[in-house]
């Protein structure tokens, strides 16, 4: 095992702000994105199950609102939009593509190459997040059809409706990135986490709303899950798209998402400059 | 490695084993494997306990899924918590009666790719039995936990008569559960001698059991339900023998007395598929020299 140390005299590029290094930044989202074409059988298996899972979902609603109706104010229609949406969004998260590449490479200790590069390695990571996001969408856009078929598609409430689902829908992958980067990091300490990975998944799915919106949990649950991140992933792009959140109440929901961005942020860079500090790279 | 000192360990010395062992021998060897593998996995006590937690979380985020949307509604496709509680518990019981013995399945292709096979087919033992005595995997004893807390509880909550008549079927219904799932394991894993990765159709596998396994089937309507009682047995694994078991078998798809034979589709399924592994291992070739 050999310690790295990051020396400083680095060719020009790394003298540049990141800003600046928009050419090698394009590069490596765009080669993240024809990385998810590549694997495309692995990203089709994963939709093929959530397509599944959207299709158990809708029956199992459909017969919980035909034992009582009224329960909800959201109306089931909308609601088996709501849950197709929300399990499209978790489809796309980075958790098998971006996350899975980067404990990968802390476990192989090719992570080293990343950080060596003259291009920082957290710009390096968005990059990829947004080439990832760019192939998902390509992606979820030619299976529309089955989708919808599983599931129910509908347009988003309304303009303002499709607006604020757009700016949420960023907030939430700012997050749902965040929270699996500071995962992936856990391999510095721990080498191996896809045990931790799957943990994660399943908790985090089930939190998040995508399987039950969080207005059905009861008492004590519902307090620990609007106080938890999840939720700002997937529940409130899903109800904004829907229109089951709206006006004031929605961009109260932004806000909280864009104060999970900056908290997470933060513990994030803080995580990473220790990860930085203790970094050991496995093989000579 | 291991597994190889306890073949070396077998009573029978190599110069004068016939070249077929008994069944006395075959059953000796396995238990000598069987303990090898235990031991094995108690080597890493920290990865023990995480990897049963793992399990536990698997089946548990199912039930709490149910739990909390059955909290808001009576019911589902007429089923109330506490029926629904007794078919997850019978599911569960039944994948961690198939999982405990036949885990190493999902690693077959791995081995076959790699050629690590190839050495099963030289030792006189059946290679399925070498195949999952290779190791013990600690996150089935999840699975089992998992299965008996949630079985405690339902019949807590669910008021069954416990007729022998009862016991004996819920037995003999987790045993055919077991076997159903066995045999779609078996069935997969066995086209990994014809094709390289075959954990894709397991893992589509293995999420339509988990997703509607659950369930009262007839809540996904009538192709689905058709599907998953003749096509895919999901159906026996855990619905039918709940719904005898609970004495609501109304809307079944099935008549009460199929649904009593429930445990015989398991072996029926598990025998076709232990023929359809023979015929595949036959046309085995090694990828390697």
């Amino acid at each position: 095992m050999t310690a790295v140390t990051l020396t400083t005299d680095l060719p020009p590029l790394a003298a540049r702000p990141w800003w600046r290094q928009w050419g090698a930044l394009r590069h490596v989202a765009r080669l993240r994105a024809a990385a998810m074409f590549a694997y495309r059988n692995t990203m089709l298996l994963f939709l093929g199950v959530s397509i599944v899972q959207i299709f158990m979902l809708k029956k199992v609603w459909g017969a919980l609102y035909a034992a009582r109706p009224g329960v909800l104010a959201i109306p089931l229609a909308d609601l088996i939009v709501y849950l197709t949406i929300a399990n499209l969004i978790v489809w796309s998260f980075p958790t098998h593509t971006v996350s899975r590449y980067l404990r990968e490479r802390i476990r192989e200790g090719s992570v080293v190459f990343d950080l060596v590069r003259p291009v920082g390695f957290v710009p390096q990571m968005v990059a990829q997040l947004v080439g990832a996001l760019g192939g998902s969408l390509v992606i979820i856009v030619i299976a529309l059809p089955v989708v919808a078929l599983a599931g129910s598609l509908s347009l988003p409430a309304g303009a303002q409706a499709a607006g604020m689902f757009a700016v949420s829908l960023l907030c939430a992958y700012g997050i749902a990135g965040l929270l699996s980067m500071m995962l992936s990091m856990v391999a510095f300490w721990t080498l191996e986490i896809d045990g931790l990975t799957m943990l994660y998944v399943l908790v985090a799915s089930f939190l998040s709303g995508a399987l039950v919106p969080v207005a059905v949990f009861p008492g004590a649950l519902r307090t620990v899950v609007e106080w938890l991140p999840f939720q700002a992933t997937t529940y409130v792009p899903a109800s904004i798209y829907v229109g089951s959140l709206t006006g004031p109440e929605a961009w109260r929901a932004i806000g909280l998402q864009l104060a999970w961005v900056v908290i997470l942020g933060l513990a994030a860079a803080l995580m990473w400059r220790r990860a930085m500090r203790r970094v050991v790279v496995q093989g000579g | 490695m291991s597994v190889s000192e306890a073949v070396a360990t077998t009573p029978a010395p190599a110069e004068v084993a016939p070249l077929r062992p008994t069944f006395a021998e075959s059953v000796g060897v396995t238990w000598t494997l069987i303990k090898a593998a235990l031991r094995g996995a108690a080597q890493y006590r920290l990865n023990f306990v995480l990897l049963a937690l793992m399990g536990i979380a698997y089946q548990g985020s199912g039930f709490a899924f149910i739990a909390v949307v059955l909290s808001r509604f009576p019911s589902i496709g007429g089923w109330t918590f506490p029926e629904i509680a007794v078919l997850y518990a019978l599911r569960v019981l039944a994948h961690a009666t198939y999982l405990v013995p036949l885990y190493m399945l999902n690693e077959l292709d791995d081995l076959v790719r790699n050629g690590t096979f190839d050495r099963f087919l030289v030792r006189p033992l059946n290679p399925l039995i070498q195949v999952l005595t290779r190791r013990f995997s600690v996150n089935t004893l999840g699975d089992v936990l998992t299965a008996i807390g949630i079985l405690t509880f339902a019949s807590s909550i669910a008021h069954l008569s416990w007729t022998p008549a009862h016991i004996l079927f819920a037995a003999a219904a987790v045993l055919g559960g077991a076997l159903i799932e066995g045999a779609l394991a078996l069935g997969i894993s066995s086209l990994s001698f014809r094709f390289v990765e075959v954990w894709p159709a397991r893992y589509l596998v293995d999420n339509v059991l988990l997703n509607f396994g659950s369930y009262p089937l007839s809540v996904f309507g009538f192709v689905a339900q058709w599907a998953l009682t003749w096509i895919l047995p999901v159906a026996f694994i855990a619905w039918v023998p709940a719904a005898v078991i609970l004495n609501h078998t109304g809307g079944l798809g099935v008549s009460g007395a199929i649904a009593w034979l429930a445990p015989v589709v398991g072996a029926v399924w598990f025998a076709l598929s232990y023929q359809f592994w023979r015929h595949e291992l036959k046309n085995y070739t090694s990828t390697g020299n």
